[in-house]
């Protein structure tokens, strides 16, 4: 299978047409971009990165929302997608930047999560409009594992 | 800017998109939308908030994250 050569922010790479993602409606802010591949730097795991095709300086930092110890209610996805998606969903937390009291710390974005359709490879972004629907677990969280998402290995 | 009037119950379409004048209250108006599959409204603020955040996650530093990933989701 033919093989594409892009550019990511970590060095170009090789990719197969089964390792691009397609979004869904669009993303805020980045209307243009369409295309993605989820990459694996071995050192920041738990965190994939998600590179877009047609911009090589855009690379969202990703992680489970267990991370943060966030749980959400029931995804609509035939809102998102067009098509109900049920075993085959996953959710990933966009990482923001905060000041914290002594260093910059990571943050989720919490109104906006990226759903992935693992089997149709597509994701949106689902943006809720309701603070509260997201609730912070107190139960302790194991630590998060890569999720099954065959990332693409690159170095750092 | 295209400006219309309309009263409680009255409609306008804007290309597949339904929005209906539900509710009028003082100085707030609740309207409803009826959108195609997979299109969806969000209030101006909202959706302005998610991009601003969409564009600052762009620039999420590797170092920031080199640091996380070795002490652990600590917060400062």
């Amino acid at each position: 299978m033919a093989t594409q050569r892009i550019e990511t922010a970590f060095g170009p790479i090789e990719v197969r047409p089964g390792q691009l993602w397609s979004i869904a409606g669009s993303l805020a802010g980045f209307p243009e971009l369409r295309h993605f591949v989820l990459l694996d730097v071995a050192c920041h795991r738990p965190l994939v990165w998600l590179q877009a095709i047609e911009d090589p300086s855009v690379c969202f930092a990703l992680a489970a929302p267990a991370t943060f110890s966030l749980t959400y209610p029931p995804v609509p996805t035939a809102a998102l997608f067009g098509t109900p998606v049920a075993e085959t969903l996953l959710m990933l937390m966009v990482i923001l930047e905060r000041q914290g009291k002594n260093r910059i710390v990571p943050q989720p974005h919490r109104l906006a999560p990226l759903c992935l359709d693992l089997r149709r490879k597509r994701l949106t972004q689902w943006i809720l409009s309701n603070p509260r629907a997201v609730a912070t677990t107190t139960a302790p969280v194991e630590k998060a594992c890569l999720p099954p998402l065959e990332p693409i290995a690159v170095n750092a | 800017m295209f400006v219309l009037t309309r009263k409680l119950g009255e409609a306008i379409r804007i290309g597949d998109i339904r929005v209906v004048v539900t509710r009028i209250a003082g100085k707030q108006v609740r309207l409803g939308f009826k959108t195609p599959t997979g299109m969806r409204a969000y209030r101006a603020e909202l959706y302005a908030a998610i991009e601003a955040n969409n564009r600052a996650a762009r620039r999420v530093a590797p170092q920031l994250l080199d640091y996380w990933t070795k002490h652990g989701n600590t917060t400062d």
